[in-house]
């Protein structure tokens, strides 16, 4: 059970750890990893420089992110600031969308038999109407 | 100063575990990493080897970084690295080697035929008409002219000694005929 856990928690923890990266670089504007990794550890989601980074690494090669080297402001050593591109945003927006409709879709699983049961009522009832509409002709033409 | 060493060690197999990222790349992310390793050490009271341990071995981060760019992770040993240099030696021989007998071949085929002497136009043609010497340039005429009198006289020479070879040989039968007519008289 255990590996199956920790396979299935690797598969899931990588798209959504890409989507929280894409989102909170959009709320903080620009930011760096050792800023990410800090602020993302004090929301709860622990992420491992050594995942992040090369992450950050293929969302700016693939022109999702642009990275700029600041070497001012900075005490004692240079810093690699990341923000969205327009494509970036483009992406995220995407992304956002779909992960909300799939989270709708995870909640409203719970709700099924409630679908389900509404859908039989809704259709028995159209088919009495229609009996009941057929009678009435029959009456007519008679 | 043996924190920045211990560092600097694993940047420097990071570099190599990276293989085949472009070098300005690799040079990019070995920056970042060393900067956030800064960033910890400042920030909290961690040691460095905790946070190279925290980050990971640096073939388990170089594999991650090039597992994102679809890139396959191949593990770089020092005897490979030195079949490699060897390997490329050896086709910048192999591959010199090549020019140089096809330069070869080229000019051997361009200056064919090395000599070739043309008698009736009096020509000889070296390094595949290259260089042309003609012999009316020089003195054609007299070359001909004394060509043609050691012919003469060497015919002569040949006729005389056949003459003298005919008559010696007339001479020895005779004079065998003599003798034998002589024999027979005396026999007689």
């Amino acid at each position: 059970m255990e590996s199956y856990y920790n396979k299935w928690l690797g598969q899931i923890r990588r798209g959504y750890l890409e989507l929280c990266i894409f989102a909170l670089i959009k709320q903080l504007k620009k930011t760096y990893g050792f800023e990410i990794i800090s602020n993302m550890e004090k929301l709860g989601l622990l992420i491992k420089e050594g995942t992040l980074y090369p992450i950050l690494n293929r969302m700016t090669k693939e022109g999702h992110l642009v990275a700029s080297w600041d070497l001012q402001n900075v005490q004692g050593h240079p810093r690699k600031f990341y923000s969205l591109t327009a494509q970036g945003e483009e992406l995220f927006a995407r992304m956002k969308e779909e992960f909300g409709s799939m989270n709708e879709t995870f909640h409203e699983i719970k709700n099924i038999n409630d679908i389900l049961k509404a859908e039989t009522e809704l259709k028995s009832e159209a088919q009495e109407k229609e009996k009941g509409e057929g009678e009435n002709e029959d009456a007519e033409s008679n | 100063m043996k924190t920045q060493n211990q560092i600097e060690n694993y940047m420097a197999k990071l570099d190599r575990y990276l293989g085949h990222i472009p070098s300005t790349e690799k040079a990019e992310i070995i920056l970042e990493l060393n900067g956030h390793i800064q960033d910890k050490l400042t920030g909290g009271d961690a040691s460095v080897e905790e946070v190279l341990k925290g980050l990971g071995t640096p073939e388990e981060v170089a594999k991650r970084y090039l597992d994102e760019r679809g890139l396959e992770y191949v593990a770089p040993s020092a005897p490979a690295q030195k079949t490699e240099t060897a390997k490329w030696l050896s086709i910048a021989f192999l591959g010199g080697l090549g020019m140089v007998m096809a330069f070869a071949i080229f000019i051997m085929i361009f200056f064919s035929p090395i000599v070739e002497v043309q008698e009736k136009e009096g020509k000889v043609r070296i390094l595949g008409g290259l260089i042309t010497v003609d012999e009316d340039m020089s003195s054609r005429g007299h070359k001909k002219k004394k060509h043609k009198e050691v012919k003469i006289e060497i015919e002569k020479d040949i006729e005389k000694e056949v003459e003298a070879g005919v008559a010696e040989i007339q001479k020895e039968i005779q004079e065998e005929i003599h003798k034998e007519m002589q024999k027979e008289l005396k026999e007689e």
